[in-house]
């Protein structure tokens, strides 16, 4: 194991993936802190660039790229009370009062040193769960699996935002896209109308290119407006108060970190809601909590040291069980397939040194984000804001060659332009767009992993492995779980005001 | 102006098409291939038509969870959400934003679409400067001079990291035969 660590360091430590990083890092940060674009988007409009080069460089432009959006989008939360993911909706409860202060620079200050330790934690959570997690990994088999993955696209449903329902339709979209094409285990052709572009499938990239980064842009259109309106104080801190901040509340990031090391292993939740937990669990724990809302550091500490840890954790079931955490993990997932790499019990045994790799770009991406970011601090409690009429053609048009870039096939913008339709529309009538994606990622596990049950188990494959049966009946009862508890609450809800009526 | 419910239950009957589509194609694959494609168009089935019955019959926010709810286990009537009574003006605002809103999702359809008809005729990098070209001069954000300075450079900066960098192959579309007899000098 200790081999697999320094083989993983040693990998990092080369010019191109040091250079392929950094580059991340620094594109990160730009896309991170122009409001309206995500960590998503900046994810999907690398995808083209990830195939041709070495593995360890591609995963760190990748993950340095999503790492440091994560704190951009943190930044733009707290300089114009725009989050640029939902994620980051937690750090304008107090970021942005500390910014109409004067204090921005302090809030920055506090937010990149949370987000730092937050990560360095979130990297050694992963690096201690390997070998737990490996003999288990081990011992299941493909009906194991199986349930796995049908649980991680239920569970996605379950925690989606809005309806449940519509939560599993998106999902089930996203299964039966992912069939266009040649079926690899029969060699059938499935949904191809008899053209040979659709008979090499829908190509991930270029539909996750299409789904967020094109309708997000259309989102922003229809939004239409400044993107941001600020009204703040005069700069009166400095970003050293706002470091020194996040050590004196140590406990509180510790206890925050642990929690979104937690809220990433869940499969399918992600960090989306992860910050506004972090954010609940520092309200309700702490003595003096009046100041929560009115700018107080806490309220900045707690959700950026979540979102730092939850890469950690949520690269444990992307690499564990090729169930992704979350829509960035999906992303990531995309980005192993077009590298050839298997995750699962394989990734864990002949992989263990590209493993043990993310491990430190997770590490070295989170120290380079919070130098430039730190250094960077006072410059951007300044920015101005940019104008939807610059920003909407220049990634429109990325997005478009992108797209071709993907495969070098001119049919590909056609796919992006109907996904970003279909992104917009989903959007619009809560149609979790996540659930999708993630549905897409999980199909191949589903249909590869029942077929090889059937073929060593037989039909009744459920009952022969009685481990699988009880995954089995877990899955239903996470689902049916969510509508109990609100049928129950409800009726509680009628109780109470029948007494009250009454 | 057609209703937001209205809007729902077309979008929930045209998933129900396609569903209903892939189940009826799926029919027609091997038992082995079809195996997934079927039980999860017929499930989407299920979940579409109890949608529908749903967001028709009974109040909507019964499908919702509560991801705060579910982590925290807070008390049970917290967060339950109480229907507001809208006055006949916050209704008249409402539909007035929904008419503007619906005429600037069919600009942005517009501009999707243009730009890909674009890319599909002048190929990718020819489009992209017609493209940020007229989108600075119509939206009038830049003045000409500026708006010409910075398409070229952003569309210079693009050919310089797809085409030479990355050595993507470039798609003329119907300037192919230009670009043909161009090479021949």
């Amino acid at each position: 194991m200790l081999e697999a660590i320094g083989a993983g360091f040693m990998s990092l430590m080369n010019v191109q993936a040091m250079v392929f990083m950094t580059i991340g890092v620094i594109y990160g940060l730009v896309v991170g802190i122009l409001p309206g674009l995500g960590g998503i988007v900046a994810m999907a409009l690398l995808l083209p660039f990830t195939y041709g080069y070495d593995p360890v460089a591609t995963l760190g432009l990748l993950l340095g790229a999503h790492i440091a959006t994560i704190w951009g989008s943190s930044v733009t939360s707290i300089l114009f009370r725009v989050p640029g993911a939902a994620k980051s909706l937690a750090l304008i409860f107090d970021g942005y009062p500390m910014t109409q202060r004067g204090e921005a620079s302090r809030a920055l200050g506090a937010s990149a040193t949370a987000a730092l330790l937050g990560g360095l934690i979130g990297a050694v959570f992963l690096a201690i769960s390997i070998p737990i997690v490996r003999p288990i990994m081990l011992a299941l088999g493909p009906a194991e699996y199986l349930m796995m993955a049908l649980w991680g696209l239920t569970i996605i449903a379950t925690f989606s935002e809005g309806s449940l329902l519509k939560g599993l339709i998106a999902a089930a979209g996203g299964v039966i896209i992912a069939f266009v094409g040649m079926d690899p285990v029969t060699g059938t052709p499935r949904f191809w109308f008899n053209s040979v572009f659709l008979l090499d499938g829908i190509s991930f990239p270029v539909a996750m290119i299409g789904m967020f980064a094109v309708a997000e842009m259309m989102k922003l259109y229809v939004k239409g407006g400044a993107i941001v309106e600020r009204d703040v104080g005069k700069e009166t801190s400095s970003v050293l108060t706002g470091v020194k901040d996040a050590f004196r509340h140590w406990w509180l990031v510790v206890r925050s970190s642990l929690l979104g090391v937690w809220i990433g292993v869940l499969p399918g939740i992600g960090a989306s809601i992860g910050g506004i937990a972090a954010y609940a669990q520092a309200v309700q724990t702490s003595r003096d909590n009046e100041n929560f809302g009115k700018g107080d550091v806490r309220g900045v500490i707690a959700p950026d040291a979540t979102l730092g840890a939850n890469e950690g954790g949520g690269l444990m079931p992307t690499l564990a069980f090729g169930i992704p955490g979350g829509e960035s993990m999906a992303i990531l997932l995309i980005a192993f397939i077009g590298l050839g790499i298997q995750p699962g019990p394989k990734m864990l045994t002949d992989d263990l040194d590209i493993v043990f790799a993310m491990m430190w770009i997770i590490v070295v991406a989170n120290v380079i984000t919070t130098v430039i970011g730190l250094a960077a601090s006072p410059y951007f409690a300044r920015l101005p804001a940019l104008n939807p009429n610059v920003m909407i053609p220049l990634v429109l048009s990325v997005c478009f060659i992108g797209a071709y870039a993907t495969r070098g096939q001119i049919e590909d913008v056609l796919v992006a332009a109907g996904f970003g339709l279909l992104g917009y529309f989903m959007e619009r009538y809560n149609y979790s767009r996540a659930n999708f994606v993630i549905g897409m990622v999980l199909a191949e596990m589903i249909e590869r992993n029942l077929h090889i049950s059937l073929t060593l188990y037989g039909d009744d494959f459920l009952i022969q492995r009685p481990v699988a049966l009880a995954m089995f009946l877990f899955v239903i009862f996470t689902t049916v779980m969510p509508f109990y508890r609100n049928w129950k609450r409800r009726r509680a809800a009628v109780e109470t005001a029948g007494s009250e009526a009454s | 102006m057609i209703s937001r419910r209205t809007q729902e239950n077309i979008v929930v009957l045209l998933l129900l098409a396609f569903f209903v589509a892939v189940f009826v194609t799926s029919l027609g694959f091997s038992p082995r291939a079809r195996l997934v494609p079927v039980p999860i168009s017929a499930l989407a089935v299920l979940l579409l038509l109890v949608q529908l019955f749903w967001q028709n019959f009974r109040p909507a926010d019964e499908l919702n969870v509560d991801l705060l709810d579910v982590l925290t286990a807070r008390s049970p009537t917290a967060g339950v959400t109480t229907d507001r009574a809208e006055s006949k003006e916050d209704k008249a605002t409402a539909e007035e934003e929904e008419e503007a809103s619906w005429k600037r999702v069919a600009i942005a359809i517009g501009f999707v679409a243009l730009l890909v008809v674009l890319t599909l005729v002048l190929g990718p990098i020819p489009a992209i400067f017609v493209f940020t070209f007229g989108y600075f001069m119509v939206s009038g954000h830049y003045p000409l001079l500026k708006a010409a300075i910075y398409t070229t450079v952003f569309t210079l900066s693009v050919y310089l990291l797809f085409v030479v960098a990355l050595k993507i192959q470039p798609y003329h579309g119907y300037l192919e035969p230009l670009v043909n007899y161009l090479r021949q000098f």
